[in-house]
């Protein structure tokens, strides 16, 4: 196995220069055992890529079995391909993959097969082409070593690389085709040709071509090929991933730029493969849902769960919308003052140590017995010092309430925009998930943590609906003049006015909310989900709401999400902006 | 016994540079157009040591009438493409005997061997596209049974099949109904998909 290795580590060099002198890749990291290569994460192949540290796996056992062990350069010159050509990197891995869900409705488990085996007739067609590799003796090979006989699918794929690189009908393998088979094949080895520089615009056709195949197989006999399904194992969320992209998805019977403009005019044209998150009740053309989401992720190799994708997806969105969350100004800032030096201890952070103190104390330094740091008082400033204030977040998830984290909440999204805004200002968030009598879950009280805020934001209970007057009492009832002012935001929808129940101690629900406005002194908002908004609004609770000081406003499309947003800020900055709240403090 | 002829590359290169005058339109009825095709055809029999066009032959070379032009159009454009093919100086090798085939086999595959081919490749596609070109320079040799240089006659055949439009178009037709099936079953998959979808999103784990 040593001397296989380092054959194949002298051929490194040669497939990297295969794609560009200039292609700077780590040598592959050589497996011989299962065991190896379960903690690597690669199982039915023998070589595998991760975009994420930019590394190629090879699996020398595996490649024995296969007798592939005197191809090294066509199959480092493939892997290194997946990195520098298709997909190159995770954004395009997630768009491609994405396309061919759409191409897969109900079979989109396999997406990330059929991105897999697209790439690789990409790959495999421009070093066969411009270097003359031969990748058709590797797929000779694995048909000598295949125990299985050829299925429908693969015989189609074999077919394609024929009659991409000129070779005999049933030459790599492939068992005999149909017409319409055949007819496959000729479709894909276009699409390749075609699309070979914009490759991501062809996955879907070639998906589409795929998914009849697929229903009825599952394609095992690929598993030893798919080096490319787990690409974003261990990397970070691409942006951009919650937007659609937008691209139509063809057969390449109906795209022209397969069969030609003079075929195509004889047919009619097919409409678009209608994409099950668009047709969901969800914004088409703007946002994919967040099950969807998560999906992708899964398909890229990503372990998250649903709760920590939801996360990611709303914080995503809710960037392009942010907004000046309000500031008090206090009359004058505070400034550190050197006050001498207090012992360090073993616990404190090192970089606070002050080295030049400690070894005038000791020139030998004992770490926690000799070392010092710099104390620290405060003194008045010249300058008045802006405070944000706090947000104290109630986050409905009632079974009235759709699930964030399958479908896209508007109410969830504005929730985030206000978050992310108060968090950039520094301000704290407490945030309360809440549903039925007793249910709740809240952040350890007013903290900055953004994961912790939006993982109660994006939340879900689904059960009764019963507003935590409770939650609010005990935040607000000790709360003094001494202490930040914060803002109230409740996010809901009608089952907004169960905070006129009582609380478990038998206090009026609307006196705790009147109670914890004025000690507040932030103001309040509620969010609410009304699709009868007149109606609501022309009810005792809203106008008793109203009346002590609640902002309400209705969110229930993309539209009134993004008017809320402009509109808090234009009211809440208006007011108690920091130059003019500032001069109305001082004076 | 095995005859070569000049190289796929070569003719696919020799292709690619067509001057213009063989691009312009063939003169109509009305005297509309810029290139008489007879004539590019006669002088290129002339070339390969045939005979120029006459009588009849003429007529497979222009617009049949004005009605025709629509229908006939491409064929004369591809025929033009393929005199330009032919006039590759790989193809005027041999000995006199030699060439007066060449020349027979040139005229009768330029009056009637183009014909399935114009019925499905616009002449403009035809050059624009690697392969297509490549269809009609293996479409040319076979034509004059000329096996390209620095192939084996079986692979030359392969080479022809997989990239014949006519066979592709055969295949297709099948493909075509194939896939009207499995969009009807995609269609209807999705739409189930999406009330799963939006049924799931009130649901928790």
């Amino acid at each position: 196995m040593t001397d296989l290795q380092e054959k194949w580590a002298q051929a490194w060099p040669q497939a990297l220069a295969c794609w560009s002198r200039y292609t700077q890749l780590r040598e592959p990291r050589w497996l011989s055992t299962t065991k190896e290569a379960a903690a690597e994460g690669l199982t039915g192949s023998f070589a595998m890529i991760t975009l994420s540290d930019h590394r190629v796996v090879i699996r020398l056992d595996e490649v024995l079995k296969h007798g592939l062990q005197d191809y090294a350069v066509e199959i480092l010159a493939h892997e290194i391909g997946h990195h520098v050509y298709a997909p190159g990197d995770l954004g395009e891995q997630a768009v491609a993959l994405a396309r061919a869900r759409r191409a897969l409705p109900t079979l989109n488990r396999h997406a990330p097969m059929a991105v897999n085996l697209y790439q690789d007739l990409l790959i495999n067609d421009r070093l066969v082409r411009f270097y003359d590799l031969r990748i058709d003796k590797v797929y000779r090979a694995l048909a000598v070593s295949s125990t299985e006989p050829a299925s429908q699918v693969w015989s189609v794929y074999l077919r394609a690389y024929e009659i991409l690189w000129g070779l005999a009908k049933g030459s790599l393998g492939g068992a005999k085709l149909s017409g319409s088979a055949e007819g496959d094949a000729q479709l894909i080895a276009r699409l390749v040709r075609v699309y070979a520089k914009d490759w991501l615009d062809g996955v879907g056709g070639f998906a589409s071509i795929l998914f009849p195949y697929l229903q009825s197989e599952e394609g095992e006999a690929f598993a030893p090929l798919l080096d490319a399904t787990s690409v974003g194992r261990g990397g970070d969320v691409p942006a951009g991933l919650s937007e659609e992209d937008g691209g139509v998805i063809l057969h390449p019977l109906h795209d022209p730029r397969v069969v030609g403009s003079s075929a195509t005019a004889e047919t009619e044209p097919a409409g678009e493969v209608p994409s099950a998150e668009t047709s969901a009740g969800g914004a088409k053309g703007q946002c994919r849902q967040p099950f969807e989401y998560r999906q992708i992720l899964e398909a890229l190799g990503m372990k998250l769960t649903e709760k920590e994708a939801a996360i990611k997806y709303y914080k995503e969105q809710a960037l392009s919308h942010l907004i000046p969350f309000p500031t008090r100004v206090t009359p004058q800032s505070t400034e550190p003052l050197a006050e001498g030096t207090d012992p360090w201890d073993i616990g404190s952070p090192l970089e606070s140590v002050d080295w030049l103190e400690s070894v005038l104390v000791s020139p030998r330094i004992f770490p926690g017995m000799t070392t010092v740091q710099r104390a620290w008082g405060v003194m008045s400033g010249h300058q008045p010092k802006r405070e944000p204030i706090d947000l104290d977040l109630y986050v409905d998830c009632s079974g009235s309430m759709p699930n964030p984290q399958r479908q896209l909440s508007h109410i969830a999204l504005a929730g985030a925009v206000v978050v992310l805004s108060a968090l950039r200002v520094g301000a704290r968030v407490q945030a309360t998930l809440w549903s039925g009598a007793g249910q709740f879950q809240s952040t350890r009280g007013f903290v900055r943590d953004e994961n912790e805020i939006l993982g109660v934001l994006v939340g879900y209970l689904g059960g009764g609906t019963a507003f935590p007057n409770h939650i609010l009492r005990q935040t607000y009832n000790e709360r003094t003049d001494s202490d930040r002012e914060v803002h109230i935001l409740i996010l809901s929808d009608e089952g907004m006015d169960t905070m006129r129940s009582a609380d478990e101690l038998g206090n009026a629900g609307m006196s705790i909310s009147k109670m914890a406005l004025e000690q507040a002194r932030g103001g309040g908002t509620m969010l609410l989900r009304l699709y009868h908004a007149e109606h609501f609004m022309g009810q005792d609770f809203a106008k008793h709401a109203t009346l002590m000081g609640w902002n309400i406003f209705p969110v229930v499309d993309f539209a009134s999400m993004v008017a809320f947003a402009r509109e808090f800020a234009r009211q809440r900055y208006a007011t108690e902006g920091p130059q003019k709240s500032g001069a109305k403090a001082r004076r | 016994m095995t005859v070569r002829g000049p190289s796929v590359r070569e003719l696919t290169h020799h292709l690619a540079e067509c001057p213009s005058i063989f691009l312009e339109e063939p003169v109509q009825p009305s005297g509309q157009g810029g290139v008489y095709v007879h004539a590019v055809v006669s002088d290129l029999l002339l070339d390969l040591g045939g005979e120029a066009l006459s009588g009849q032959d003429l007529a497979r070379f222009r617009y049949s009438s004005r009605e025709a032009v629509r229908e006939e159009r491409n064929r004369l454009r591809l025929v033009l493409l393929g005199a330009w093919l032919f006039s590759h100086s790989g193809f005027q090798r041999g000995d006199e005997r030699e060439r007066l085939l060449s020349a027979d086999k040139v005229h009768g595959f330029l009056a009637t061997g183009l014909n399935p081919l114009a019925r499905l490749v616009a002449a403009d596609e035809l050059l624009g596209d690697p392969d297509r070109r490549e269809e009609l320079a293996r479409l040319g040799l076979d034509a004059l049974d000329l096996v390209p240089h620095g192939e084996g006659e079986k692979e030359a055949k392969n080479r022809l099949a997989a990239l014949s439009s006519v066979e592709r178009e055969k295949v297709l037709a099948q493909a075509r109904a194939a896939e009207a099936r499995a969009r009807a079953v995609q269609e209807q998959l999705a739409r189930k998909q999406a009330a799963q979808a939006a049924a799931n999103s009130y649901y928790n784990e």
